[in-house]
């Protein structure tokens, strides 16, 4: 018999991830490290704080920890300097949409020839699971333990939001919630590579990624949570792609 | 049963137990197991015939636990 | 095309003849008073000059693509105003502090908190020497006293940024950045580009502390990279503080402590302090930290009395009281965003001088 999947090593080593059973950034580190074997060059990779700097061991690539909801811009400006080279910067929710929601809204304005993947969990998870901008209406977290209300605002379509700006190349939502999802992860990934190799402009994948143990439900009832509940506020597919020559 | 045209390796030492892979097995190949790993979680087994090779496990597996393995003539059992 | 001619310019359009010449290829800022001319200097020169200039969103965008544009190998810089510093704070933390990238922030003082007010200050002398960010780390800061200082020291905070691996801050004031003066700019050296690892594909993790695993409960490790950084501060507070000194030599009846723009007012101000029949002269601190603590008590052990001279309500003075062991005389300062004539330095300076040594007669 043959291998006809086998995960990398080299993500794993030296002892596996650490993140919780069930958490989805594993599923993206080991997506990730399959497109990047398949790229010219290694990326470079600029990680945000929160659960998933638990990956920057295990990057397939050379990988620099900076501060949290600015990873976008401290990417923008290796990039500025090094444009030959790839650049991806991985940001979580809380991040991306949350504390460094303007630095994140004037990288997409500008256009920064950078990739950005976007785990979001709908918490702010490495600190314990409080109410992040992605959490959804009446979900209760450690922060919000009634649920999230309307005082808290409804939760944020920053995607969404930036998908109408020029400067967003490309966008994609997909889900970790399936066998299907995972696969189209890696596919979206590879997608925002290669839109970052044409210079079109910014391209950014948000996964959303399940949180079993902040959202206190067993790994099947997550995914189910997400296929149900998530993907019904934060639906999944391509918001914009300039790869096709009229707006996404 | 179905015939056996493929088969799993298990890294039980990167698992842990979350169970995925077990309700996404067509065949239901896989079963949880009260063996705990050098990390303290539970770790997943193959416990009886029938796997096609299908790679759904892997696919879903957030800790690259399965390296599938599957008969040279056959063709992969899911599509995306 | 770089100018090495003499220049006529003010400070602020100067630093950027400094940072061309000191080969710095990046800059990105946001515009704020009294600091904007650096950013509109740049504007215009860097791109003309095949040099990167990018104007964001805010400070907190800014000093992150300096951080980045570091990392990918090149001299880079913004500039800003202690406000723009205050936003800056958690990435110098960050870059200088924990990853140790090399990189230049010009600050130019306006005096006040909050918004405060638009004329010059010194209060920002704890925020750069202190507290600017969290955590364990400092950052050298340098304290020009006219634009030729300014434009050298500029220069310099590239080469001490690169040979320390941190931010150089070079903390001026809003005197400074609108004073138009006759400056020279040095010739360009050949530097060699910075070889940089991060890049190459090999895996690097950085900064150190997060590569180590922490998981592991390593705590042993991350010390190890604590005491790393306490040599190199320890070897920066040895090799680089810098003063200078001024006035009548020997034994003095008064020694003034000034910084930048002050201390030159002070200086000016010594033929007519002199005139009293005093004599008197200036120790001018030009490294901030490290605080040029020997070439201060030096100075003070010749002299009868010490008076520290600031635009803030007293922040050098507990620098100046730890170097020379006791609490200075006197204390004369200008809040408000008002800088005294050398005039009114002087007989503030005297006044409090007599004060004091009618008060002994007494």
């Amino acid at each position: 018999m043959k291998v006809v999947a086998e995960p990398s090593a080299d993500a794993l080593a030296p002892h596996g991830f650490d993140f919780c059973p069930g958490c989805g950034y594993g599923s993206v580190l080991l997506a990730l490290t399959d497109v990047v074997q398949d790229l010219p060059q290694k990326p470079v990779f600029m990680v945000d704080i929160g659960c998933v700097d638990f990956m920057t061991a295990h990057m397939p690539g050379d990988v620099l920890m900076g501060p949290h909801g600015r990873t976008s811009v401290l990417a923008s400006g290796y990039k500025r300097m090094q444009p030959e080279r790839l650049v991806c910067a991985i940001q979580g929710d809380g991040g991306f949409m949350g504390l460094g929601a303007a630095e994140s809204l004037h990288t997409a304005v500008r256009g920064e020839q950078i990739t950005i993947i976007v785990l979001n969990n709908g918490v702010l998870a490495d600190t314990g699971g409080q109410l992040a901008a992605t959490t959804l209406a009446g979900k209760a977290t450690s922060t919000t333990p009634e649920g999230r209300a309307p005082q808290h605002g409804p939760p944020l379509p920053f995607l969404e939001m930036l998908s109408g700006l020029s400067g967003v190349a490309y966008a994609e939502r997909v889900a970790i919630d399936s066998a299907l999802g995972v696969r189209r992860v890696r596919r979206a990934i590879a997608k925002a590579f290669e839109v970052q190799r044409s210079g079109l402009g910014l391209s950014i994948v948000e996964v959303l990624s399940p949180c079993p143990t902040h959202w206190r439900m067993d790994t099947v009832q997550a995914w189910e949570y997400i296929t149900q509940s998530v993907r019904s506020v934060y639906p999944t597919g391509v918001l914009a792609d300039r790869t096709r020559g009229t707006d996404g | 049963m179905p015939k056996t045209v493929g088969t799993v390796a298990i890294a039980e030492h990167l698992c842990k137990g979350c169970d995925l892979c077990v309700v996404v097995c067509p065949e239901h190949v896989l079963a949880m197991t009260d063996r705990l790993n050098s990390k303290g979680w539970p770790v997943v087994a193959l416990v009886s015939e029938g796997c096609t090779g299908c790679t759904l496990c892997a696919d879903v597996c957030p800790d690259g636990v399965f390296t599938v393995y599957r008969e040279e003539s056959r063709k992969i059992g899911a599509n995306v | 095309m770089i100018t090495t001619a003499k220049r006529f310019a003010s400070g602020n359009e100067a630093v950027i003849d400094a940072a061309l010449a000191a080969g710095c290829h990046f800059f990105a800022g946001y515009p704020v008073t009294p600091a904007t001319e650096i950013l509109e200097a740049a504007a215009e020169r860097f791109p003309a000059n095949n040099r990167v200039m990018v104007p964001t969103e805010g400070e907190i965008a800014a000093i992150h693509m300096v951080a980045g544009a570091s990392l990918a190998g090149f001299r880079a810089m913004t500039a800003t105003a202690p406000l723009g510093l205050s936003l800056m704070s958690e990435a110098l933390s960050f870059f200088s502090g924990m990853t140790e990238l090399p990189g230049v922030v010009v600050v130019q003082q306006r005096w006040g908190p909050g918004d405060g007010s638009l004329g010059p200050g010194q209060d920002g002398y704890n925020q750069a020497t202190r507290a600017c960010g969290h955590g364990d780390f400092r950052m050298i800061v340098l304290a020009p006293k006219n634009v030729q200082e300014l434009v050298d020291l500029t220069i310099e905070a590239f080469d001490l940024a690169d040979r320390y691996g941190l931010f150089v801050l070079v903390l001026g004031d809003q005197l400074l950045a609108i004073a138009s003066e006759q400056y020279v700019v040095p010739e360009p050296a050949e530097r060699p580009a910075r070889t940089v690892e991060f890049g190459q594909g090999n895996g690097l993790v950085m900064p150190e502390l997060v590569a180590v695993d922490e998981t592991a409960g390593d705590f042993a490790a991350l010390e190890r990279v604590g005491r790393r950084w306490e040599q190199k501060y320890a070897s920066i507070e040895r090799d680089e503080p810098r003063a200078e000194r001024c006035g009548d030599a020997g034994a003095l009846d008064l020694l003034i402590v000034a910084y930048g723009s002050l201390a030159r007012i002070a200086e000016y101000s010594l033929p007519q302090l002199r005139n009293t029949g005093l004599r008197v002269g200036v120790v001018r601190p030009i490294t901030l930290w490290p605080f040029p603590a020997d070439a201060v008590r030096l100075a003070a052990a010749d002299a009868a009395t010490v008076v520290v001279a600031e635009l803030s309500m007293g922040q050098m003075i507990h620098d100046v009281a730890e170097a020379i062991g006791r609490k200075p005389d006197h204390f004369v300062n200008w809040l408000g965003g008002r800088a005294p004539s050398t005039e009114e330095f002087a007989t503030r300076v005297f006044e409090r001088f007599s004060e004091l040594r009618l008060g002994a007669v007494r």
